[in-house]
This record gives C-alpha cells, sequence and structure tokens, in this order.
C-alpha cells in the first residue's frame, strides 16, 4: 500500500540531489575551464606583464601579508556605509513624500529626472573641487549615485500601492505621520527594498571608479596605484577580483532582506 | 441632542462619472432613496455593474455624489470614519502585518492588555485561533476574510459597510461565511449594509433586501425577509421571498414545463448577469412531488452525528438530528488525541471544551510488564500540527456526547430526542427516501432526501443492508470501570493517558483520568482468552492488574464506583460507506480498537468530511453514491492506517515502545497518534515496523521473538 508514494518520494529526493549537486558542479567547471583559459592565453602571449591565475593569487597573498587588503577593503566599505546611508536617509522619505504629495510630484520629479541621467562620474571634478582630495569626496559621489534609485523607487512604490490599503487606512482614521509609518511605509517597503539592492550595486561601482582619482586608498586607488608604480598588474587584478567579491557577498545581504516576513509579500512567491 | 432616527438615511443621490471622451458622462445612480435602521441588517442586490459598489462607496465617504445628501448617524457625510468601517471585497487586510496585527490595527486609545483582549476575541469570534501569528499570504482568501471581518468588529464600529466580502470565495467557504456573520451579527448587534449580487446570499443573510435597477439605477423595490434566523433553505417561506426577488428582477427560473410532476424542478441559474459564478441554487424542496421533513436526517446524536450536524447547521441546511439514546450514557473511548481540535474549533466547540472542567490531556505513557521504563510522549513537543493547544482532552463520554449535542441543536441542529428508528425506507429506484421512526408509541415516517447513519456500533442502516462484515484479524475484548483512589504517579505525567502493557496475549490497560478523583481503567485483551479463563469479571479483572507490579501498585487503595462493564467483538468494516441517498459517518462506518483513542477522532474527522460532501452533493442536487466516492475513499485510508498501525502494534509491542523511545522515530508516531492519519496514502514509520518485525520473526535469536504475538504476524503477512 505504501510503496507508490514512497517510491516517488524517494525518485524526488534524488531529483532535488541531482539538482544541487548540478549547481555546484556547473559553476565550477565554468569558472575552472575559465582559469584555464586564462592561463593558456598568457603563456601563448608570452606576456610578462599580465598576470596569470597563480600570480594574481601570490598577488592577493603578497597584499594580505602587507596588511594592505584588509586596510584597502575598509576603505572602500567605510565610504560606502557613509555614502550608502545618507542616501537611504535622505532617499526614503524624500521619494515618499514626492510619491504621496502631488505638489511635491510635480515640483520635484521634472529635476529628479534631469539630475538622475548624469553619471555620478562626471561628478568627479566637481567633488574634488568642493571636497579636496578627502573621504568626503568619493562619499559625496556615493551618495549621489545611490540617492536617484532610492528615490524613485520609493516615489515609484507610493504610486504604485493597492488603494485598499489606503482607503482602509483612511477609514481607521489614519492622518500625517501615523498613516505614513502604520501603512504608506510598510505598503511602499518591497519596492524601496528593490531600489534599495540596486543603489548598493550602483554604489559599488562607483566608489572603485572615486578612489581611482579623488583619494590614496581603498580598492580603485589599488589598481591604479599598481598600475601607476611599476605595472604591478599581478595587483591590478588581485584587486578586480576582490571587488567582484565583495560586491557578490554585499548583493546576497541585501537579498536577504527580501525574505523578512513584512516585505515577501510584495515579491513573487 | 435627540437620537436619529436613522442610522443611514440617503435622499435623492445622483452620480455621474466623467466618461473617456470629452463632454460625455456616465450616469450611474439616479435619484436614490433609502433609509436603513439602527441594528438592521440591509442588503443591496442588483445586476453588475448597476452601480451598488458605488452607492456603498459614497455612503461610506469614499466618493463624493453628484448631487443629493448622505446622513450617517444624523450627521452628513464628509470623509471615511472609524466609526463605520468597510469591508472590501478582496485583499483588504495588510499583508505586512500578522492576523494578530491586522485584528488589533483599528483598536485604539486602549491599554495594552485590554487591546489584545479584544484582538483575541474577535480573533476566536471569526475562527481564526491559532492563525494569529500567520501573515495574510499564508491564508486561504476564506481566512483572509475572516480577518477583515474581525478588523472591523475589533473597532467597534456602529455600522459596517459590506462590499461583496464573499464574491471571491467557493461555494461551501461562502455558505459557511453567511452562517458565521449572521452569528456574529446575532451577538454584536451592528448595522450592517451589505452589497452583493447574489440573491441567495441577501435572502440568507438580511432583514430586508433593497433591489437596485439596471444603470442609470433606482431602488426598485425593497423587500423584507421576516424569516427567522438561520434560515432553512428547503422552507416554502424562505423559497417565497427568493423567487419575489427573481421576479422583480425578471429572471425566470424554471425551464422546461413547470407542470411536469414526474421530475424534480429544475431552475435556471440567472442568465447573463452572474457569469462565471456557480450555481448558487438550492436543491428543491420536494422529492417526487412530496413535501420533505428535513434535507438531511441524521441517525444518531453521539459525537459524529452531533458534529455533522453542528457543520450542516453552519452551511444552513436543514436536517434532523434522531437522538434515541437517554443521556448521561456510558462509553469507551473517553481520552482524545489533539486532531479533533480542530474540529472543535471549527464547530466553536472549543469555548465549551475550555469551560467544562474536563482534564487536559499532555501526553500519553506507556510501560511493559518485562522492564521499568516509562516510555512519554508529550503534545507539545509537536507543534507542526498547526494547532495553538498543546494538550488535548479526557472527558466523560456522558457529559462530552450530551454537550456536543446542545451544541448542535443551538447551532441550528433540529434534534429529536427519544425517537427510536425502526427502519430506513428505500424507494422503487433504490435510493433512500426517509426514516421510519417510533416515538412515543406513535410510528411515523420522515421523508429526507439524504439519510446519515451516526448511530454507532448499533450501526442501523449497516444491520439493515447486512454490511456489517466482522474484522477477523481482531476478536478483542474489554472489561472497564470507573475508580476512585488510584494513583496517577509523578505530577508531570499524571493527566496523560497511562498505557500498561500486560503479558497475557494481546493484553493492555488504559489509566484515563476522568476528574480529579476518578480514573477509568480497562483492561483489553484477547476475547478466546476471557472465555476460556471461565472466571467472574472482577476477578478477571484483577488477576490482570496483579500481573503488572507498578500497575498493582499503584492500584492498591482503588475503589470501583459502578458495576464492571464489558464489550466484545468490536472490530468490523462495513462493505460500503456509502450508496444512493445514504452514507454511513463514525462508528457506523467502521469501529477499530480503541488503543489510541481513536474513536473520537475518526468520529468527529469521518463527520467533518462528510459533511463537507454532503454540502456539496445538496448543491448540485446529486446525492447518489457516486457523491461520496471520495469521502468513501478518504475515511477508508484513515482508518485503515489505524488498523494497520494497531495490528503492528499487537504484533509486536517492545518495537513499538522501543520507537517511541527514539527521537527520531517519536515524532513520526507522535504525529500519527494525533490522528494526522488522512491525507498521506503512506505512512513511511508503519512501513519501517513491518520491516523490523519481519527481520525479527525470521531471527529466532532476537531477544524480541518471544513478544511476537506469532498469530497476528501469520495474518497480516497474506
Amino acid at each position: 500500500m505504501a510503496s507508490p508514494t514512497e517510491f516517488d518520494e524517494t525518485s524526488a529526493a534524488m531529483a532535488t540531489r541531482q539538482i544541487s549537486l548540478a549547481a555546484f558542479v556547473l559553476p565550477l567547471g565554468v569558472a575552472v575551464t575559465f582559469l584555464a583559459i586564462w592561463h593558456g592565453l598568457v603563456l601563448l602571449s608570452g606576456s610578462d606583464i599580465f598576470p596569470t591565475p597563480f600570480e594574481v593569487m601570490r598577488g592577493i597573498g603578497e597584499l594580505i601579508y602587507k596588511g594592505l587588503l584588509v586596510k584597502y577593503v575598509v576603505a572602500s566599505l567605510y565610504r560606502v556605509t557613509w555614502g550608502f546611508s545618507c542616501a537611504v536617509l535622505v532617499g526614503v522619505p524624500f521619494g515618499l513624500l514626492v510619491g504621496w504629495y502631488a505638489r511635491a510630484f510635480y515640483a520635484f520629479n521634472p529635476m529628479i529626472q534631469m539630475l538622475r541621467p548624469i553619471s555620478p562620474i562626471a561628478w568627479i571634478p566637481v567633488a574634488i573641487l568642493w571636497f579636496g582630495v578627502s573621504d568626503a569626496a568619493p562619499i559625496f559621489l556615493i551618495f549621489l549615485a545611490s540617492v536617484f534609485p532610492i528615490t524613485v523607487s520609493a516615489i515609484a512604490a507610493v504610486k504604485n500601492m493597492q488603494p485598499v490599503y489606503l482607503r482602509a487606512a483612511q477609514n481607521f482614521g489614519l492622518k500625517g505621520l501615523p498613516l505614513f509609518r502604520r501603512v504608506i511605509l510598510p505598503a511602499a517597503l518591497p519596492q524601496i527594498i528593490t531600489g534599495i539592492r540596486i543603489a548598493l550595486g550602483v554604489a559599488w561601482l562607483v566608489v572603485v571608479a572615486a578612489e581611482m582619482i579623488a583619494v590614496d586608498s581603498g580598492l580603485g586607488y589599488l589598481i591604479i596605484d599598481a598600475r601607476n608604480a611599476g605595472k604591478r598588474y599581478d595587483l591590478v587584478v588581485a584587486g578586480m577580483a576582490m571587488i567582484g567579491l565583495i560586491g557578490l557577498v554585499l548583493d546576497l545581504l541585501v537579498r536577504r532582506l527580501e525574505r523578512l516576513d513584512e516585505v515577501r509579500w510584495g515579491y513573487a512567491q | 441632542m435627540s437620537k436619529p432616527r436613522h442610522a443611514v438615511s440617503v435622499r435623492d443621490l445622483w452620480m455621474s462619472f466623467p466618461a473617456k471622451r470629452q463632454g460625455d458622462s456616465i450616469h450611474v445612480l439616479d435619484r436614490i432613496n433609502l433609509d436603513v435602521e439602527a441594528g438592521e441588517f440591509v442588503c443591496i442586490v442588483g445586476p453588475s455593474g448597476c452601480g451598488k459598489s458605488t452607492l456603498l462607496n459614497i455612503i461610506a465617504g469614499f466618493l463624493s455624489p453628484t448631487r443629493g445628501a448622505v446622513v450617517v448617524q444624523g450627521q452628513p457625510v464628509r470623509g471615511p470614519d472609524p466609526r463605520r468601517i468597510f469591508v472590501f471585497q478582496e485583499n483588504g487586510v495588510f499583508p505586512w502585518l500578522t492576523v494578530d496585527d491586522n485584528v488589533g490595527f483599528g483598536v485604539l486609545g486602549k491599554s495594552a492588555s485590554e487591546r489584545r483582549e479584544i484582538v483575541a476575541h474577535y480573533i476566536e469570534m471569526v475562527g481564526l485561533r491559532g492563525f494569529e501569528r500567520a501573515y495574510p499570504r499564508e491564508l486561504s482568501g476564506g481566512m483572509r476574510q475572516r480577518a477583515e471581518i474581525a478588523r472591523a468588529l475589533a473597532a467597534n464600529p456602529d455600522i459596517i459597510y459590506m462590499d461583496e466580502p464573499f464574491g471571491a470565495l467557493d461555494f461551501i467557504t461562502r455558505l459557511k461565511m453567511r452562517a458565521d456573520l449572521t452569528r456574529i451579527w446575532q451577538r454584536e448587534k451592528k448595522t450592517i449594509l451589505f452589497v452583493t449580487h447574489d440573491i441567495e446570499e441577501a435572502v440568507q443573510l438580511a432583514d430586508r433586501v433593497l433591489v437596485m435597477t439596471q444603470r442609470p439605477a433606482i431602488i426598485q423595490t425593497a423587500i423584507p425577509v421576516n424569516l427567522q434566523r438561520p434560515r432553512d433553505l428547503d422552507a416554502a417561506d424562505y423559497l417565497a421571498v427568493r423567487d419575489r426577488i427573481f421576479a422583480t428582477i425578471g429572471v425566470s427560473l424554471r425551464v422546461g414545463d413547470a407542470g411536469s410532476a414526474s421530475s424534480d424542478v429544475h431552475r435556471a441559474p440567472p442568465p447573463s448577469a452572474e457569469s462565471g459564478e456557480p450555481s448558487t441554487m438550492p436543491v428543491t424542496g420536494t422529492k417526487h412531488g412530496v413535501p420533505l421533513d428535513a434535507r438531511v436526517i441524521v441517525i444518531g446524536g453521539g459525537p459524529a452525528g452531533s458534529t455533522l450536524g453542528a457543520y450542516l447547521a453552519r452551511a444552513g441546511i436543514s436536517h434532523m438530528l434522531l437522538d434515541q439514546a437517554v443521556h448521561p450514557r456510558r462509553h469507551v473511548g473517553e481520552s482524545l488525541v489533539c486532531s479533533t481540535t480542530r474540529i472543535f474549533q471549527e464547530i466553536d466547540f472549543l469555548p465549551v471544551m475550555e469551560r467544562e472542567p474536563f482534564v487536559r490531556k499532555h501526553g500519553a505513557l506507556w510501560t511493559h510488564w518485562n522492564d521499568q521504563r516509562e516510555y512519554v510522549i508529550r503534545f507539545r513537543e509537536i507543534p507542526e500540527l498547526g494547532l495553538t493547544q498543546d494538550y488535548t482532552y479526557h472527558v466523560d463520554r456522558g457529559r462530552f456526547d450530551q454537550l456536543l449535542l446542545q451544541h448542535a441543536a443551538r447551532q441550528g441542529s433540529r434534534v429529536l430526542e427519544g425517537a427510536r428508528v425502526e427502519r430506513i425506507e428505500f424507494g422503487p429506484d433504490g435510493a433512500a427516501t426517509g426514516v421510519r421512526v417510533r416515538q412515543n408509541g406513535a410510528e411515523r415516517l420522515l421523508r429526507c432526501k439524504l439519510v446519515v447513519d451516526a448511530s454507532g456500533r448499533h450501526t442501523v442502516l449497516g444491520s439493515q443492508l447486512r454490511l456489517k462484515r466482522h474484522d477477523a484479524l481482531f476478536d478483542q475484548f474489554a472489561v472497564h470501570n470507573w475508580f476512585e483512589g488510584v494513583d496517577r504517579g509523578p505530577a508531570e505525567t499524571s493527566d496523560y493517558i497511562h498505557l500498561h502493557v500486560l503479558p497475557m496475549p494481546r493484553a493492555w490497560v488504559w489509566l484515563i483520568p476522568i476528574n480529579p478523583t476518578v480514573t477509568s481503567i480497562g483492561i483489553v485483551t484477547k476475547g478466546a482468552h476471557f472465555t476460556k479463563s471461565n472466571e467472574p469479571v472482577d476477578q478477571f479483572f484483577a488477576r490482570h492488574i496483579a500481573s503488572h507490579p507498578l500497575l498493582a501498585r499503584r492500584t492498591a487503595a482503588a475503589r470501583p464506583l459502578h458495576e464492571f462493564s464489558r464489550e466484545g467483538n468490536y472490530s468490523y468494516v462495513m462493505e460500503r460507506l456509502a450508496g444512493n441517498g445514504w452514507v454511513l459517518v463514525g462508528d457506523a462506518a467502521r469501529f477499530v480498537d480503541p488503543i489510541f483513542s481513536s474513536g473520537v477522532s475518526v468520529a468527529m474527522e469521518s463527520a467533518k468530511r462528510a459533511a463537507d460532501a454532503i454540502i456539496r452533493a445538496l448543491a448540485l442536487n446529486d446525492v447518489s453514491a457516486d457523491a461520496f466516492v471520495e469521502y468513501e475513499r478518504v475515511v477508508r485510508t484513515g482508518v485503515d492506517i489505524w488498523r494497520e498501525f494497531i495490528v503492528l502494534y499487537y504484533q509486536l509491542p517492545p518495537l513499538f515502545l522501543d520507537l517511541i523511545a527514539r527521537p527520531e522515530t517519536q515524532r513520526q508516531l507522535t504525529r500519527l497518534l494525533q490522528g494526522d492519519v488522512y491525507d498521506h496514502a503512506s505512512v513511511p514509520i508503519l512501513e519501517q515496523m513491518r520491516a523490523a518485525i519481519k527481520a525479527i520473526a525470521a531471527d529466532k535469536q532476537h531477544p524480541w521473538h518471544v513478544h511476537l504475538s506469532e498469530d497476528l504476524v501469520a495474518a497480516s503477512a497474506d
């Protein structure tokens, strides 16, 4: 009596195991192939400037040994933390207000839409002029890069809110700040978090560019310095690898926000 | 200021919306006038798109009318107001809040403890207990709607506006929600203005039905519904009101020759307007042209019959409960399992259980005569059943059965007491047509569409149709009594059911605390064993008690309260559980050995599933055997699993005890023991037990080999 279902369960379990195996083996295979081709091409070309993967690993080891890696990663993360936090603190309330009040929307939206397409890189000269070669310049650039995606997603979130929530809230007599706190913010939160995720990605892109020009520490500086100081391309590529890795970790962290019970309803299950 | 006469008063209301093309406008409402009294339940019906939702939105203050006045509670409406709460058609609950927080959303200006109390009260009222911490996305549509109704009630409004609140729900859920809403409205005395396109729904709910016309809409007529609640959907006066509304809207109810007497009258669903809507036509109130006494007759007022009655009452289905036994009565099966809690909740019986001084059962404890160990299962360790209570109950069955029957009556079951069933009548087509009963010396025939046999082990219908097959594998026999002065052991397990395995063939004993001083003790053993012993009952009982040292110690000072009762040969199976116009539920469907306290659970679970099948069958006007195929399959699956579990238990009790002692198998066994047996085609743990028994049977050196019950092993092998 029990056998058919049990068989199904076993085969289903096996299928799951195969998938999880594939999810592990396939990307590993691609990575190994990529490294092998890289290695082969460097050997073939006979280049003594561009590093092989082993040299990059050695480069990373050297950076760790000298204590530079930790120092530069901390410097970059420090700037992103400040710039990004300020962008969240400004962008979310500002976006909610502009999304909610029609007059504010009419007033600010054209300006937002005009400033938004300007690449944060274009702001670098202005930032250096205003803040000099200091931490403030990259922080300002990161702020600029992330405040627009956050603001725009908050505006859109309020505008796309299901009218039934609003009507229920009004029915219970909510106005002003309680209305924002208890209904508009939670209703907009899933879409805001999506905006935050995009913004964090952009912020991480921008910090590297900013550090190449405006300061003398951080992963961006590491790359440009390694190139200028002695064509140490092993360190250049090591810096690039670290940027990719940290970017991945940051994205995974923000993705966790989307699993919170308060916002899970807002994403396709 | 004097109290305003009307709760809601609308005068010459006129509404038009601007259309897409400039200059055009859509004229929706045309001089609407209406009044609603305080405490009144008014339904507004009308064809789709006629503007009834617009009207409700204007009254609630969400829209401003083009012209006209809306006065609510003596004041002109200027916007939404927390004293008047609107229940939306769909998804009005906030998805980012738990049920608890949603219900508490509008409870303001109260202390935290008061707020908690209010929230718990309304969650209980709408039947969402156990789902307080759930988020709306985890609930069904009906449950979300219940949460929204609770949120509205918790804000303590004077008036509730409801805009097709049940429109997105399936047919059966809608029936239940209507019955619940009526009950809540009767208790809470709110004014309700309810918009629906479903005429049946309006007549089931309202004091007064306002019928609107097509756009531009006016209120064509107001039809009072002076019918008692709960409403009997077969009663002539109910049908008259309903037909009057259909006639007002201009829908013909008859297709073909209305005068043809040979078949049931067919009713057509109203055309066009309600497209995509399942038919809400009721089944007819006659059978072969003869008026029915009830649509359903339930024989037996035990747990199965009363549970079924409660479910039917809540769905608004007219039925009679025939109860021939005199309460209170004694019955084995005094200990319940946790899965029944869910049914108690669904039929609103849990508050009664909580109010009564029944002993709470937090677990089960086994011992084996051969060793000193205690094998314990604690219900709090199995949270995944979705129940909030980590305990169930031990009950005095006399009291329990009586309370449940009274509860069914309160919910709307018509109970006929002292009616002895003589015979079930069948028509020329082989379908059951009614029940012949003898009451106060007079015999009468009660006609119905469907007969449900819930008569327990009498199996009235089973005997008449000769469906009963003795379960050859079990010839178990029980001797039981109530005792005072029993030592229940350490406090932690003193409210558990205690089961002790005895050295005699297939013998065990139950100890069930009935109240602080009385304990029920019963010995179960192979029937042949008692017959062969040729002993008087009390001596037989004493000898078995003495065979187990711990049991003997604990019962040393015990005094019996009654004569010993005995029951024998009590396991059987029915050839079929349903036929044309009849269904068996509870013990009438099947009875198995009571070792795992499954009796009441099987009775109530089968009643719940039968109720679902019956509600659906009546809605589709098909009560033939086909309508109950799924019911029969599920109930058989459940009881088969129980039975198999019991057989495996008897084959080798030490194996069962050993599996309890291991954490990895204990969880599975506990789930099974709590009644989680209906929705799985197979239960892996049984497979495991079967394999282990096979291995031990083959291994003569195994220490448990001597404990094998050879006859059962042989019998279940084929």
